[in-house]
C-alpha cells in the first residue's frame, strides 16, 4: 500500500516527530534530482500524517490509510501534472478566482476553503511544482504565507530554481539526494532489468531509479553508444544522426512531431551531460563520482576554444528545439558542431 | 448483510440520499451510497464531501447486520423502477463482493467496494445540540441566504454565520455590499455562545429535508461541521474555514433620517424605475422630502424614469442611491406591510428593517445619477 522510500525514511520520520510536537512547518519543499523518490516520500509522509494512529508510520489498514491509497481521502488534495498529462499547472488549479475553465478536480483554494472533514490535518501535494506557470505560482503565494491551522502544503520539484524566489523562501526546503548506485542497481534489478543494463543505468542516472527507468524506456544505452561513436570520430556525424532516429525508444508527446522533438531534446541533454562529465574529469574529479565517468573522457574536444565552441553550439541547439525548429536538422547540427570542433582542434594541434 | 424493508421507504431514502451524491467525482468512492444495517434500522449515507446526509429507515427486518458500499445512481434507479406488482417489500443482501436487491421475481446484482474507502461521515451528538422549530430555521435561512457572496475567492463571506448567544439563534450573511441579519428566540435557555460559518449549499440541503414546519429539529455546532437532525435524517455541512467579517460596526447605531413606506408600493415603484437602468449603471436615487419619496433612475443608452409615492418621513430632506436589485432581494423577504429605511447621509449605509428581528443593511452607491 505505502512503501517506505529508500534512504528518505529518516527524513520523513523527523517530519512526523515535528508534527507530534506541533512544530511541523506549514510549507515544505521536497527538492532533489528527478526519480529519487521525492513524490513517494511525500505520499508516505502524508499517509503517516493522516493515519488514524499518526503522526507516524502509516499502518495501511485503518480507514484513512485505505482511503488515501484508493484516492478517496477527503482531506488530501493532489495536483499531479504527470497523472493529469499536462505540461503546465494552470492558475485555475490553484485559485478559484482565475478566469480560466474550472477544472473538474477543483482548485487548491476551494479545497482549503472548508474545514477538514475527518481529522485535524489537511494536506496538499503539488507534484513537479516547477510546472506551475507564473500566475499559478503568484496565486499560491498568499496561501503559502498564511494557511489556516492544520494545513500542510508539500511542493515537490527537481528544478527548484524555476520556482519564484518568494515561493522558495516561504518553504522549508527538504533536500533529497540520489541513492547509492548499489541501491539503485538493486531496485532496477527488482524491476526485472538485466544485471549489466541495471548497473549501467543506475550509474548513468546518478543513483536515481526513476530516471534510470526513463532512460531504459528511451533506449539510452544504444543512444549513448551511438553518440560515443560519432563524437570520437568512429562514425560520421550525419550517419549517427540518421541512426538515432532508427533507435527504439518511447518519448513523450501526443503527435509524431512532439515525439521527435522529445527525442532530439533528450539526445541533446545527454550530449550536454557527457560534455559536463568530460570537463569535470579533465578538472580532476574522480570518475566514480560522475554518472558517465570514463565513458565521457575520450569525448572532450581538445583545446579551450574547441570546448567553448562545442558548448555554445549545443546550448544554441537546445534552445532551437524549444523554439520548435525541425528536430532532425538541430540534431545533425549539434553532432556536426561537436565532431567539427574536435576535428579542427586535431588539425591545429 | 441481509435485510428486508418496505419498497416505498427505501425508494424515498435513496432519492433523498442520492440528491447529494455527485454522479461524477474525482474521488470514486463518493459516487456510492453507504448502507449500514443495524438492529431494526437501515442507515443510508451519501456525501459530496461538502455536505453529507444520514437517512434512517426504521422498522426493517435485519437478518444479518453489516455495511456495504454500492453504486448510488444504479441502486436508486433500480428501486425507483421496481413495479408495484412485485409487492411492498425489497430484500437486500450481500453475496461475496456483490450486493443483490430483490423484489418479487426481479433482482439486480451490484458490485461493491470496501466500505473503509468511504469518507468518515460524523454522527450527530445529542449532548450539546440546540433545539429549534423547523419553520424558524428555514425562515432565518431564507431571510439571509440571498445576501451571501457568490464571487469566487471571498471564502468567509461565502457562508452564513450561524450564532447562538443570548438565548437567540442569529444568522448573518454578507457579500461586502449588503448585510442581512435575522434572529429568533431559542426555546432553551443558557445556550452558547456557539458559532459556525455554514456554506449556503449546506443550508439549502437543511431546508430541503425539513418537510414538516412544526417539527422540532436539533442543531449541533461542531469544530469542523454543522449538523441538523430531524426525525428521519441527520444532515452535515462542512464549515467554511475562515473568519467572518466584523459586521456589527456596519449596522448604523443611530440615524438622523427615517422613512416608513408601504412594502408593496415601494417594491412596485422600485421595479418600475429599475427597468430603465442598465447593468453598467444599476442604481436608483431615492429623494425624500416632506412625506414624499421620489425614485429616479437613468441610463445613458435607454433614458430615465421617475416614480413618486407617499411615505412617512422624519429627518431633513436628502437623497441616497442604491442598487435596486439589492433592495428588491430584501423586500422579497419582508413579511410586514411597511418597511423602514434609516440612514444618515448619502454616503452612509442604509438600514432597512424588514420585520421583527430582521435587519438588512445596504451600502449606498455614491456616484451621481
Amino acid at each position: 500500500m505505502f512503501v517506505e522510500p529508500l534512504v528518505h525514511g529518516d527524513t520523513v520520520r523527523r517530519l512526523w516527530r515535528a508534527a507530534q510536537l506541533s512544530r511541523l512547518p506549514h510549507a515544505l519543499l521536497f527538492e532533489g534530482p528527478e526519480g529519487v523518490g521525492k513524490s513517494l516520500a511525500a505520499r508516505w509522509f502524508v499517509a503517516g500524517l493522516l493515519c488514524a494512529e499518526g503522526p507516524g508510520e502509516p499502518c495501511g489498514v485503518c480507514g484513512p490509510c485505505k482511503r488515501l491509497a484508493s484516492g478517496n481521502h477527503p482531506d488530501f488534495f493532489a495536483i499531479d501534472p504527470v497523472a493529469e498529462n499536462v505540461e503546465q499547472i494552470p492558475v485555475a488549479r490553484i485559485s478559484a478566482r482565475s478566469k480560466g475553465d474550472v477544472p473538474p478536480e477543483g482548485s487548491l483554494e476551494e479545497f482549503l476553503g472548508l474545514c477538514p472533514m475527518e481529522g485535524s490535518w489537511r494536506c496538499v501535494l503539488v507534484r513537479m511544482s516547477h510546472r506551475m506557470n507564473t500566475s499559478a505560482q503568484n496565486a499560491l503565494l498568499k496561501t503559502l504565507e498564511e494557511p489556516r491551522p492544520g494545513t500542510v502544503l508539500l511542493l515537490e520539484t527537481n528544478l527548484a530554481a524555476r520556482l519564484l524566489p518568494t515561493i522558495r523562501s516561504r518553504c522549508i526546503r527538504i533536500r533529497m539526494g540520489g541513492l547509492p548506485v548499489e541501491e539503485a542497481h538493486a531496485i532496477l534489478a527488482e524491476r526485472g532489468l538485466e544485471a549489466g543494463e541495471a548497473e549501467l543505468l543506475a550509474r548513468w542516472s546518478g543513483g536515481s531509479p526513476g530516471r534510470a527507468l526513463v532512460f531504459q524506456r528511451r533506449g539510452v544505452i544504444p543512444l549513448v553508444r551511438t553518440l560515443e561513436a560519432a563524437l570520437s570520430g568512429k562514425l560520421a556525424p550525419l550517419r549517427a544522426a540518421a541512426h538515432i532516429w532508427d533507435l527504439e525508444g518511447e518519448f513523450p508527446g501526443k503527435t509524431p512531431a512532439a515525439k521527435a522533438r522529445g527525442r532530439a531534446r533528450f539526445a541533446l541533454d545527454l550530449m550536454l551531460d557527457l560534455l559536463a562529465d568530460a570537463e569535470k574529469l579533465d578538472a580532476g574529479i574522480d570518475p566514480l563520482r560522475l554518472p558517465f565517468g570514463e565513458v565521457a573522457r575520450p569525448l572532450l574536444p581538445r583545446g579551450i576554444e574547441a570546448r567553448r565552441r562545442t558548448l555554445e553550439a549545443l546550448l544554441a541547439c537546445r534552445s532551437d528545439i524549444d523554439r520548435n525548429l525541425a528536430p532532425e536538422g538541430v540534431l545533425e547540427r549539434s553532432l556536426l558542431a561537436w565532431a567539427g570542433a574536435e576535428r579542427r582542434a586535431r588539425v591545429s594541434h | 448483510m441481509k435485510i428486508l424493508c418496505e419498497r416505498e421507504k427505501l425508494r424515498e431514502a435513496l432519492a433523498v440520499t442520492t440528491s447529494v451524491i455527485p454522479s461524477k467525482s474525482t474521488r470514486p468512492a463518493v459516487e456510492n451510497v453507504s448502507m449500514i444495517a443495524t438492529g431494526d434500522a437501515l442507515e443510508l449515507i451519501g456525501t459530496d464531501l461538502d455536505v453529507a446526509i444520514r437517512y434512517r429507515i426504521e422498522d426493517v427486518k435485519t437478518d444479518e447486520p453489516g455495511s456495504v458500499l454500492v453504486p448510488a445512481r444504479v441502486a436508486a434507479d433500480f428501486v425507483r423502477d421496481l413495479p408495484a406488482a412485485n409487492g411492498a417489500t425489497v430484500t437486500m443482501r450481500t453475496h461475496g463482493d456483490n450486493f443483490i436487491i430483490e423484489s418479487g421475481e426481479d433482482s439486480c446484482e451490484l458490485s461493491t467496494i470496501d466500505p473503509d474507502e468511504y469518507p468518515d461521515v460524523a454522527s450527530f451528538d445529542e449532548a450539546d445540540s440546540v433545539p429549534v422549530m423547523a419553520a424558524t430555521f428555514t425562515r432565518l435561512v431564507s431571510r439571509t441566504g440571498f445576501a451571501a457572496a457568490r464571487e469566487a475567492g471571498r471564502y468567509a463571506m461565502h457562508g452564513i454565520l450561524t450564532q447562538c448567544e443570548n438565548d437567540e439563534l442569529k444568522l448573518v450573511a454578507t457579500d461586502g455590499r449588503r448585510l442581512a441579519i435575522a434572529s429568533a428566540a431559542l426555546e432553551a435557555d443558557g445556550v452558547g455562545p456557539l458559532q459556525a460559518i455554514v456554506p449556503p449549499k449546506g443550508m439549502h440541503l437543511f431546508c430541503k429535508v425539513l418537510d414538516d414546519p412544526t417539527e422540532r429539529v436539533r442543531l449541533q455546532f461542531g469544530d469542523s461541521q454543522f449538523c441538523l437532525k430531524t426525525s428521519k435524517a441527520e444532515v452535515f455541512a462542512r464549515l467554511i474555514d475562515g473568519e467572518f467579517p466584523r459586521y456589527d460596526a456596519v449596522v448604523p447605531a443611530s440615524t438622523e433620517n427615517r422613512m416608513d413606506a408601504d412594502t408593496a408600493t415601494l417594491t412596485q415603484k422600485l421595479k418600475l424605475v429599475a427597468n430603465v437602468t442598465s447593468p453598467d449603471t444599476r442604481a436608483v436615487r431615492m429623494s425624500l422630502d416632506k412625506g414624499q419619496l421620489t425614485i429616479f433612475g437613468r441610463s445613458l443608452s435607454t433614458g430615465e424614469a421617475t416614480a413618486h409615492m407617499n411615505v412617512e418621513f422624519e429627518g431633513s430632506p436628502g437623497m441616497i442611491s442604491f442598487n435596486p436589485d439589492y433592495l428588491l432581494d430584501g423586500l422579497k423577504n419582508c413579511e410586514g406591510d411597511t418597511v423602514c429605511l434609516e440612514f444618515n447621509d448619502k454616503a452612509s449605509p442604509g438600514k432597512f428593517t424588514l420585520g421583527e428581528n430582521y435587519v438588512y443593511v445596504v451600502m449606498p452607491i455614491t456616484v451621481d445619477i
